[in-house]
């Protein structure tokens, strides 16, 4: 599209008194919807919980730039705090993050065509840092924001980058904070098939890490463990394997550890940290390989989407690798920098969005609990 | 004074949580404590399934906070991933202690400066008597020791009410097991928990 169409000097040469000011800009607005291609600029921004992140996003699917703050790059910007829960974190990281992003995209605030940023589901406080600055951006430059859901922007991971991946498809969204079989049928037709009752997988990885002593955050120690141990050491318990529907549980395989290790403790003997490790492991992708494979079956797709930060586990990838191909299904595992929170994520989402004529008002209010329709 | 019961399942911790339901009102607090997989978010279960929650209840480790609408609204807390009293303030703490809802604090002891002067806590304990578990290893595995205490005026009370639901629902559960009254009550006993570390400046404490 013609960027020049639409001059930013000119509408702020408008006086606001002007009563057709508002008409005028909710036309210009429409008319730019149609015109989504894959040309289109997004700035993402996303604040749900630990990281923040900013990032410009081209036809939603071409990542020129993906900040995310809490790498060591940024440190120097501000101050070498790593961004905590904190919203007050956020305030600091946010707008250099912003910053950063653009410059790494070389573009300026006035090629961008949309904001987009995490309406949910999140902390209200770190949601709300992201929402207002998405919104003061947006209605400066005069451009759509559009309000993205959290773990839908997740399922686009999928799509950045990656021209071969075709809905419909299974996902699997499986991180720290959420573990969830979603069926997705195309853009905003998402069918949750089940999810899990208590701890979300990488929160029971992080838990059963800490307590076999291992430095936190315990996944990927746990995934290293896993090589040098053996996984049938210990027969862990795979609740709900093999029952009808798609929940999983993780309390009782993390008690059934904690169980198992004091047990030995108590008895004097030695633990094989290793082995309880690639045990525990293997508990966990056997539970979550079957009920993805339930789920594919039930639903009759041909493929399989991976995303959030569990996806970086070594063992989960091998194992629904394997049972992908022995069943033909197309598996798409994003690269782990899209695995975890990310911005990129977030504007390819809110392009898609854009794309169907959906923008959200700038009355919008974050919701700490919004659900995935 | 301090309540005991032994809890035999998880079914009866989150019966022990649902028996708490009907003496809690808007503006309480609960401090829930216990190792990792006693079943502190088990219980928080059985609470919200009694309040009427529909929807899941699922552990906020990560998440932090998560807020459910049931009879009234549910704030459920956890700050075990936490690590100085700044973040927990930083969470927006005090704006979590809404007289409008219930505050359930996964991990609360660690925070317990922060806490009102009127709360529940509960700590549920794992058995690691394992010389009288003779024959059945397993269920003892099951077993939790749940400790409820009150702290301030006005929880004895509630825990006379929520004691007699307890005992009655137990019962119910498992009525060829009925072994008279559940609940015991024990001195209160020095505090185990975990604390989180003070900043390294003073700005964190209250």
């Amino acid at each position: 599209m013609d960027k020049d169409d639409w001059s930013f000097g000119e509408s702020w040469r408008v006086e606001p008194s002007d009563p057709t000011w508002t008409g005028t800009q909710t036309a210009i607005k429409e008319q730019r919807v149609e015109e989504w291609d894959d040309e289109t600029l997004v700035l993402g921004i996303e604040t749900s919980c630990d990281e923040t992140s900013a990032s410009v996003v081209r036809g939603g699917r071409d990542i020129l730039s993906n900040v995310i703050a809490s790498q060591t790059e940024l440190h120097g910007e501000y101050g070498g705090i790593v961004p905590e829960v904190a919203a007050r974190a956020h305030v600091e990281a946010l707008t250099p993050a912003i910053r950063e992003a653009l410059v790494r995209a070389d573009a300026t605030f006035w090629d961008l065509d949309a904001v987009a940023v995490t309406l949910g589901p999140g902390l209200i406080g770190s949601l709300l840092v992201g929402v207002a600055e998405a919104k003061a951006i947006a209605s400066v430059l005069d451009i759509p924001f559009v309000g993205v859901n959290h773990l839908e922007a997740h399922i686009y991971s999928n799509f950045l980058g990656n021209y071969s991946a075709k809905w419909p498809a299974v996902v699997l969204v499986i991180s720290g904070g959420h573990t969830m079989l979603v069926h997705a049928r195309g853009h905003g037709d998402y069918e949750i098939l089940g999810g899990t009752l208590d701890d979300a997988a990488g929160e029971a990885f992080d838990k059963v890490a800490r307590f076999l002593g291992l430095d936190y955050p315990g996944g990927p120690e746990i995934d290293r463990l896993s090589l040098l141990g053996n996984p049938d050491a210990v027969r862990f318990p795979r609740s709900m394997v093999g029952e009808p529907g798609f929940d999983v549980s993780y309390s009782g395989l993390k008690t059934s550890v904690t169980n198992y290790v004091r047990r030995l403790e108590y008895e004097g003997n030695e633990i094989n940290v290793a082995d309880v490790a690639a045990s525990f492991q293997q508990a966990v992708v056997d539970i979550e390989v079957a009920k993805t494979l339930a789920a594919v079956d039930h639903t009759m797709v041909d493929t399989l989407f991976l995303c959030g930060g569990v996806a970086a586990n070594s063992g989960l990838r091998t194992g629904l690798e394997k049972a992908c191909l022995d069943r033909s299904i197309t598996l798409h595992v994003p690269p782990i920098e899209l695995c975890t929170d990310n911005a990129a994520m977030v504007a390819s989402c809110g392009t898609a969005l854009l794309r169907r004529g959906i923008y959200t008002s700038l009355d919008a209010a974050p919701d700490p609990n919004l659900p995935l329709k | 004074m301090t309540w005991l019961v032994d809890s035999r399942s998880a079914e009866e911790t989150r019966i022990l949580g649902a028996s708490l339901a009907p003496v809690l009102l808007p503006g309480d607090v609960l401090s829930l404590n216990g190792d990792l997989g006693a079943g502190k978010t088990c219980f928080v279960q059985g609470l919200a399934g009694a309040l009427e929650v529909d929807g899941r209840v699922t552990s906020p480790t990560f998440t932090l906070v998560h807020e459910y609408n049931g009879r009234y609204p549910i704030v459920h807390l956890d700050v075990y991933r936490l690590n100085y009293f700044q973040e927990v303030l930083d969470l927006g703490f005090e704006e979590l202690l809404d007289p409008g809802a219930i505050l359930v604090v996964e991990w609360g002891e660690a925070v317990a400066p922060l806490l009102p002067n009127r709360y529940l806590e509960i700590e549920l304990r794992r058995s690691d008597d394992y010389e009288t578990a003779a024959s059945d290893d397993e269920d003892l595995d099951e077993f939790r020791a749940v400790a409820f205490r009150a702290r301030g005026p006005g929880w004895e009370r509630k825990l006379d009410t929520m004691r007699v639901t307890a005992e009655a629902l137990l019962d119910a559960l498992s009525p060829d097991e009925s072994s008279g009254e559940r609940f015991t009550r024990v001195p209160d006993h020095v505090s185990r928990h975990r604390r989180l570390d003070l900043p390294d400046d003073s700005t964190g404490s209250q």
